[in-house]
């Protein structure tokens, strides 16, 4: 009579091997999508919507992130966690497209060959301008009490 | 760590960079990085090299991540108002 073995035995195959095999090609997936979407969030962070920013912003949104930030690092590659980290850091320091002074904001890029005298003066070296047209109107003189607009320099007190 | 003439002198460079970009005030960028920025396929450029240098070298990898950070955050603010 022999004695039974001391370690079980190891099962091959079956469900076991289908779940883990499953599971594994899963997780490629779930990387790829993770970083397609990382890659999406630091290139695209004015588009992730402002209240999803605030909430990232507060105490709980950033434990939150930090959070997802360790569960990276311990499940998944370092890389990841290192993009993920660009993308917090992206994402809180990213303000509101509606800030400022307008909300339709757009802009022009200035060339170096066309400098304004101002520019040249203080040795500005500006990239880019919002507006490039300035609209100025003649100075009125609406005072009831005088009879001409334009001052006479020689006239006398 | 591989400490190869070319991967200390990238990271010499990327140092130098990080410092003059990132630490002082007032220093514009090349016209050419300014002028791609508003491109969306030059950010996702920028970002598929990012992970390019994560897999050559950590090093590399986390002060190309510095220099991105820097240069996309510098851009945004410049190119809208306060």
């Amino acid at each position: 009579m022999t004695a039974a073995p001391s370690t079980p035995p190891v099962m091959k195959g079956g469900v076991r091997e289908i779940v883990m095999d499953f599971s594994k090609r899963q997780m490629a997936f779930v990387e790829l999508v993770g970083g397609i979407l990382l890659i999406l969030g630091i290139v695209f962070p004015a588009n992730i919507p402002i209240e999803f920013r605030k909430q990232a912003s507060t105490l709980l949104g950033r434990l939150l992130l930090f959070c997802i930030l360790v569960i990276i690092l311990v499940y998944g590659k370092w890389t990841y966690g290192v993009l993920f980290t660009v993308f917090i850091a992206v994402l809180l320091s990213t303000r509101s497209p509606k800030e400022g002074f307008t909300s339709e904001f757009t802009f022009n890029m200035v060339n170096d060959k066309k400098k304004w005298w101002v520019e040249q003066v203080l040795n500005e070296n500006p990239v880019a301008i919002q507006d490039d047209k300035v609209s100025t109107n003649a100075i009125q003189d609406n005072r009831e009490t005088t009879t001409s607009s334009v001052q006479d320099s020689k006239s006398s007190r | 760590m591989n400490t190869s003439p070319g991967l200390l002198i990238a990271i010499g460079i990327l140092i130098a960079w990080n410092l003059y970009y990132g630490a002082l005030i007032d220093t514009t960028y090349p016209q050419e990085l300014v002028s791609l920025y508003p491109y969306p396929l030059w950010r996702v450029l920028l970002v598929l090299f990012l992970g390019a240098a994560l897999v050559i070298s950590p090093e590399i990898g986390i002060l190309v991540a510095i220099a991105v950070f820097f240069y996309f955050m510098d851009i945004s603010h410049f190119i809208k108002p306060w």
